[in-house]
């Protein structure tokens, strides 16, 4: 049996207020294996978006260990998870964060620039990625011209660019209507698929959820079973 | 190339533009700091190059003085003239003296030089107007400046009666010394005011005569080869010379006046100063409005992967090189504006309706320029460091945001 992609234990967070501390994560245990989907459902203000800062290191646990791929994240530097983040970890958010000065072919090279140098392989895989996206015409528009639907599908090539056994989305599809949020999620589903990429899926949508392997719901700062 | 350094020109230069607003606004800030800078400097270099020759030539380079009249001067000339950089010596006299022209009194600066010494020390010809020559001038002729002339109204040919300082000592002891008669010989203007405004010149014989100085003489002038030679050549002559001899260089007598030729260069250059800050204010502000418009970009760049130096580098380096390609921009402007600077001239004497306007007034028709690359290290080295610094602000808030607030700043 193989080990998981990312593990937590007793993962507790809770953010600072003047009006004393607000307790959002209270001691969360969960592990995703390899290839697996999982698809985590919670009402807004429930803690979703925190879990996933915190599995992706972008913000720091009061308590509690996570993971990847069995090395325990907080304790190494910050500077060695951010460049662990680069290629173990693809991230896709609501709002794509596309860089409005570059284009389609370039926003999705990106990823690859900040590992490190750009290889003849990266470029080749950036095509063949936007191609795969249904975007190889539209490789040389910039954000601008594209559509909400293009941009996502932008956004979801430059998370897998670097090849990661992990990828984080966080209501990839909330910005989109209806139609085009279904071509999206299909096509994060099925890259993911392909690639044998692990997905770590923030949805409010129940018909999202039950294609993932696994379905999560977040209440009361804990997972609770339905 | 580093991401960051390509993220910046990315921004300078964004995918299917050509080149972006803000860079073409930045540049043009700088450029214009530069340009002004550069022009008002090396227009200032110019004329006060100019200045700094007409008051070496009129004064003389270096000067050999007593105390009071010096009555056997051949054996000074001889000790400068057997100086190699000497070129020319000779002795003159000069003070004050009263003239009537017109019925009209003046009291100018009057100077009495040799001309019988064939090569005069004092380029005289080459400030005097129309066809005078200096070989007009003899004991009973006379140069007028032409801020003299103009007041008493005179002309070459126009006499005046010139009263000296010997017709007083005459009257303490009940005689009388009729006020000499003189014919102007001819007008000369230097363009350094503080000679053309009130003096005149005469032979020195005639100027022994009048002032009673019998064979005597106030000093000597010497013209050197090179003047920057002055200060090694009055130095080596005052080794040599003995009390009460005294050598001087035009350096020396025009200290206050030199002292505010460059104080005026550096008010200038730091009043324009304030343009290429201005520039780099304006750089800063657009720089921090640019970044807090991309926050949740930078944050995700931050999410997978930059640190916070390279982030600051993106802005760093934009603000750097606006500083760069400003800077070029501005030397070009500089010395393209001031290559046609006699266009310009040119063009705005005709709108003033004369084109002889700036000769008249200024004693030239072409601006004086004068390149001086320490002028142009310092000012494109401070176009860098402003918009490098400009560029520092915004890179710093860049680099301060947790990709986490970032990218929940909705
Ligand atoms: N930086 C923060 N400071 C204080 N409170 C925060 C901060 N970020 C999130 N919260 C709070 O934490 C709770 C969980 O937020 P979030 O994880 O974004 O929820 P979800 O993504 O499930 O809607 C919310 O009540 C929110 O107000
Ligand atoms: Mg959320």
């Amino acid at each position: 049996m193989s080990s998981p992609v990312l593990q937590t234990t007793n993962l507790t967070k809770a953010y600072a207020s003047p009006e004393g501390p607000i307790p959002v994560l209270s001691g969360v245990d969960m592990a995703v294996m390899p290839g697996e989907s999982v698809s985590i459902r919670g009402e807004s203000g429930s803690g979703k978006t925190t879990l996933l800062y915190l599995i992706s290191a972008l913000e720091s646990p009061d308590h509690g260990q996570v993971m990847w791929t069995g090395e325990s994240i907080f304790e190494k530097s910050s500077n060695w998870r951010a460049r662990r983040r680069c290629t173990f970890m693809g991230l896709v958010f609501q709002a794509y964060y596309l860089i409005p000065e570059l284009d389609a072919y370039e926003n999705v090279l990106m990823a690859a620039r900040l590992k490190g140098k750009l290889t003849a392989a990266d470029r080749q895989r950036a095509k063949e990625l936007l191609d795969r996206v249904g975007l190889s015409a539209r490789m040389t528009h910039t954000p601008g011209k594209l559509s909400g639907g293009e941009r996502q599908r932008v956004a979801l090539a430059r998370a897998l660019l670097n090849q990661p056994p992990l990828v984080l989305a966080d209501e990839p599809t909330g910005n989109l209507d209806e139609h085009t949020g279904e071509d999206v999620m299909e096509l994060l589903l099925e890259l993911c698929r392909d690639e044998g990429a692990s997905l770590f899926l923030v949805t409010h949508n129940p018909d999202f959820a039950t294609r993932t392997d696994r379905q999560l719901f977040l209440h009361g700062g804990g997972f609770e079973q339905r | 190339m580093k991401w960051y350094f390509y993220l910046a020109l990315k921004q300078l230069f964004p995918s299917g533009r050509f080149i972006s607003l803000f860079f073409v606004v930045a540049n043009i800030g700088v450029m214009l700091g530069v340009a002004v800078l550069l022009i008002v400097q090396s227009i200032m270099n110019g004329l006060g190059s100019e200045i700094r020759e007409k008051m070496a030539d009129t004064d003389g380079h270096v000067r050999i003085h007593g105390s009071g009249i010096i009555y056997d001067y051949e054996p000074l000339v001889q000790i400068a003239q057997s100086m190699p950089e000497v070129e020319a010596v000779a002795p003159y006299a000069e003070g004050l003296a009263m003239m009537m022209g017109n019925h009209i009194p003046q009291f100018p600066f009057i100077k009495g030089i040799d001309v019988f010494d064939e090569d005069p020390v004092v380029p005289l010809q080459q400030y005097l107007k129309g066809d005078a020559v200096v070989d007009d001038l003899d004991d009973e002729r006379v140069f007028l400046s032409s801020g003299l002339a103009r007041a008493i109204g005179a002309f070459p040919g126009s006499t005046i009666e010139l009263y000296s300082p010997l017709m007083l000592e005459k009257l303490k002891r009940d005689e009388m010394l009729l006020p000499r008669e003189l014919t102007v010989a001819g007008i000369f203007q230097t363009g350094y005011n503080e000679i053309d405004e009130n003096s005149m010149v005469i032979t020195l014989r005639l100027m022994q005569e009048l002032y009673g100085l019998h064979d005597g003489a106030h000093g000597i002038t010497l013209r050197l080869k090179d003047r920057d030679d002055a200060e090694a050549v009055a130095l080596r002559l005052n080794e040599m010379l003995d009390s009460p001899f005294y050598a001087t260089t035009w350096l020396d007598r025009n200290q206050a006046r030199l002292f505010i030729l460059n104080l005026e260069k550096t008010v200038m250059s730091f009043i324009n100063l304030f343009i290429i800050l201005i520039a780099s204010f304006s750089i800063a502000v657009s720089l921090f409005s640019a970044v807090v418009r991309k926050t949740r970009e930078i944050g995700l760049i931050g999410a997978i992967g930059a640190s916070s130096y390279q982030i600051a580098g993106i802005y760093c380096f934009q603000g750097f090189l606006i500083g760069i390609t400003g800077s070029i921009l501005g030397v070009l402007l500089t010395l393209g504006g001031l290559s046609i600077r006699g266009e310009i001239m040119q063009g705005i004497a005709l709108l003033a309706g004369d084109p002889t306007i700036m000769q008249r007034f200024y004693g030239f028709e072409i601006l004086p320029v004068e390149y001086q690359p320490l002028d142009f290290a310092i000012t494109i080295g401070l176009a860098i460091i402003g918009s490098t610094i400009a560029g520092l602000l915004p890179a710093m808030r860049a680099a301060m945001l947790k990709p986490a607030d970032a990218l929940r700043n909705e």
